[in-house]
């Protein structure tokens, strides 16, 4: 029997009031389940901490100010909660178990130096096969925070200490490829969205301002070649309509293009041919001439590894170094199987179905037409976006001593962790590491056709990973028990 | 046979592979002694999940199976994993070892630690030819809990002349090749303890 509805009742208070009490349980469950992450020290460093410290703030703050958060904005408030909710899995899945953790901490020095010192990164594997980059956490929190205008931005940058001046980011890995270290080269790639972002940000604009006309004219042009479908009264409007769109989707084509073939460039640009090798692996099982319109608008991996191949041109040629007096052959016969490996991809960037693929779609080929006039200048206004490396590139040409005793080490079942012999010995750089690995790797399939099964793999993986663990340690601790000797 | 002793154990260390003796990375010179070489403790460790497993029978639990009685632990460089009095822990070197095929070692805990009630390793002999980190059965025999940090040196190695050289040092079908970490036993893998074990003989 229906019960007669009291006159002050009012169906808005009464799921206002349910929903404030749900975002209280909410806001401290997020904030209880963040501060178990952030004390599970579980992580290979304390960047996991960092993010879980701020989530566990952030929830605090909103909880604690629901008694005054307008109704109206209540919404919002809900909207926030599960958002950063989402985020504590990345805390969550970055555990020890869970990642190449002897690799992380040496990684996230590598990442530091070229990012800045206060640049932190989560390594997380996830179930897509891809890697990516997400963040920047702290100033996706502080704007979102900022638009509750009943919150002072103040308190909530008090309340998260330091942590207000760090940015935070999350790379993904693909999880079936945990222990493959060699193919982490595309972490190289992934620090750069955070360049590519910048350039976009500060240049694309002035960018496109420069060529949107002659390509609006394109555009008209190649839509006046075939007629419109409609009464002639009506093909005005839907010229404009269609010009319009079409114009918009060059400019998506050409900035996500942009923004892949930077991040390559970064990759390349830090780590050497350990980067197009890491490209041309991950590229293998997928078609490399497919138009951007069918692949979340990427550029084709076939223009993608010409322009890295491009980026590597000086190690696909010999060269004649001086070293300690001593003059040394590129690529010698220890580097040569993965330089004739690498050479080949030469054959590949030749063939050029991927600029067909460009070039039969008016918007594909106005976009590329773009970047391709364009990409020498963009390319050298990236790199110098970069802190570290932004002058000098890796060159394999100009480490072939070092490669070689490093290979050296790993024929040998030994971690490629040292350059030099007792007691003139030093860490070897992550670099160098991957960039060693992978002419063991490439030079061990061509000569050895048994080699190859998953337990020489493995060892490789195992390898590796404890090298990059035992020069991270050494570079960080070495220093300090040397100084201790001289005391 | 002979000990090595600092000049010889140097001239080792310089030595190329696969004839030198590899123990890298060796983060200080004070490290080699007159007779040994100090080897620090690595940063992962096996410990026992005793509330998990009931008895161990080692010739009839199957090998899958004893990952619910064994948890890895990785603990960071700068912090510490605390050993109590009874527990057993295996640890390993932070070093990975390379034994030429003519030098067999002994891995000795380091008196300091012996002292505080630690004992270090009770499997000491490593053959000629062995790859990898050393397994370290860590078990404190005091009565109270001892904080280990990784990085600190734990034990020393011992150097000895193998004669004559062997020809496949470590080669064949070995049950450790190449570890980078604590490896947990494999005694399920020895065929001739299962004649012996009642768990496997029909007949008993």
């Amino acid at each position: 029997m229906p019960q007669t509805m009291s006159p002050t009742w009012s169906e808005d208070k009464w799921r206002e009031s349910i929903l404030r009490y749900q975002l209280r349980v909410k806001a401290d469950t997020i904030e209880r389940l963040a501060t178990k992450l952030e004390h599970a020290g579980d992580f290979p460093t304390d960047t996991p901490a960092k993010l879980s410290k701020l989530i566990r703030h952030s929830a605090q703050i909103l909880g604690e100010h629901l008694p005054t958060t307008p109704p109206d904005q209540l919404i919002n408030v809900n909207f926030l909660l599960c958002s950063i909710a989402e985020h504590l899995r990345f805390i969550d899945r970055s555990r020890i178990a869970n990642t190449p953790w002897s690799m992380i901490q040496g990684t996230e020095k590598f990442l530091k130096r070229q990012a800045g010192s206060s640049t932190d990164f989560i390594i997380r594997p996830q179930w897509k096969y891809n890697y990516n980059l997400i963040g920047e956490f702290v100033e996706v929190y502080r704007t979102s925070i900022r638009s509750l205008t009943w919150i002072s931005i103040a308190d909530w940058e008090t309340s998260i200490e330091g942590l207000a001046q760090h940015k935070i980011y999350c790379i993904s890995f693909p999880r079936v490829e945990r222990l493959n270290c060699l193919l982490h080269a595309n972490w190289g790639h992934e620090i750069g969205h955070i360049i590519a972002k910048e350039w976009i940000d500060n240049n694309f604009d002035q960018l496109w301002q420069s060529e949107e006309t002659q390509i609006l004219n394109s555009v008209k042009r190649e839509i006046d070649k075939n007629p419109l479908p409609v009464v002639p009264l009506f093909q005005d409007i839907l010229k404009q309509e269609m010009v319009a769109d079409q114009v918009n989707k060059v400019m998506q084509v050409a900035k996500q293009g942009l923004t892949e073939l930077i991040c390559d460039a970064i990759g390349v640009q830090l780590l050497g041919p350990a980067a197009l090798a890491a490209a041309i692996e991950f590229s293998a099982p997928l078609s490399i001439d497919e138009s951007p319109l069918n692949r979340d608008m990427y550029p084709p991996w076939r223009y993608r590894i010409r322009l890295m191949v491009e980026a590597c041109k000086q190690d696909l040629e010999e060269h004649t170094q001086k070293y300690e007096a001593e003059e040394v052959h590129y690529p010698g016969p220890t580097i040569k199987p993965f330089w004739d490996w690498l050479r080949e991809t030469t054959y590949l960037v030749q063939n050029k179905a991927d600029i067909a693929s460009l070039n039969s779609n008016i918007i594909t080929r106005e976009a590329y037409k773009v970047i391709c006039a364009k990409w020498q200048q963009i390319r050298q206004q990236a790199l110098r976006l970069l802190l570290y490396n932004s002058e000098e590139p890796y060159h394999l040409f100009e480490q072939v001593r070092d490669i070689e005793q490093l290979v050296h080490k790993l024929e040998h079942d030994t971690p490629p962790n040292e350059i030099g012999q007792w007691p003139k010995n030093s860490p070897a750089s992550l670099e160098n590491i991957l960039n060693a690995a992978w002419v063991f790797k490439i030079g061990r399939i061509r000569q050895d056709p048994k080699w190859g099964v998953t337990d020489d793999f493995e060892k490789l993986f195992r390898l590796v990973l404890k090298a990059t663990e035992a020069c991270f340690v050494h570079s960080t601790f070495g220093s300090k028990l040397k100084s201790l000797e001289q005391q | 046979m002979s000990t090595l002793t600092h000049a010889e154990i140097e001239k080792r260390l310089c030595e190329d592979l696969p004839s030198g003796l590899v123990v890298t990375p060796i983060l200080s010179k004070n490290q080699i002694g007159d007779a040994s070489i100090d080897v620090r403790l690595g940063n992962q460790f096996i410990v026992f999940r005793m509330h998990t497993f009931g008895l161990f029978r080692p010739y009839s639990t199957p090998p899958a199976s004893l990952r619910i009685m064994q948890e890895r632990q990785v603990i960071k460089f700068g912090k510490e994993f605390v050993l109590h009095p009874g527990m057993l822990a295996l640890g390993c070197t932070f070093e990975y070892i390379c034994l030429p095929s003519n030098l067999e070692c002994q891995v000795e805990g380091r008196s300091s630690w012996a002292r505080l009630g630690l004992q270090i390793a009770t499997a000491t002999s490593v053959e000629p030819g062995f790859k990898g980190v050393l397994t370290l059965e860590l078990s404190n025999l005091g009565t109270i809990p001892v904080e280990l940090h990784p990085g600190v040196r734990i034990a020393q190695l011992f150097f000895h002349d193998a004669k004559p050289k062997i020809a496949d040092a470590y080669g064949g079908i070995r049950k450790y090749k190449c570890p980078v970490g604590p490896q947990f036993s494999r005694i399920t893998d020895d065929k001739d303890g299962k004649v012996f074990s009642h768990e496997t003989n029909e007949d008993s």
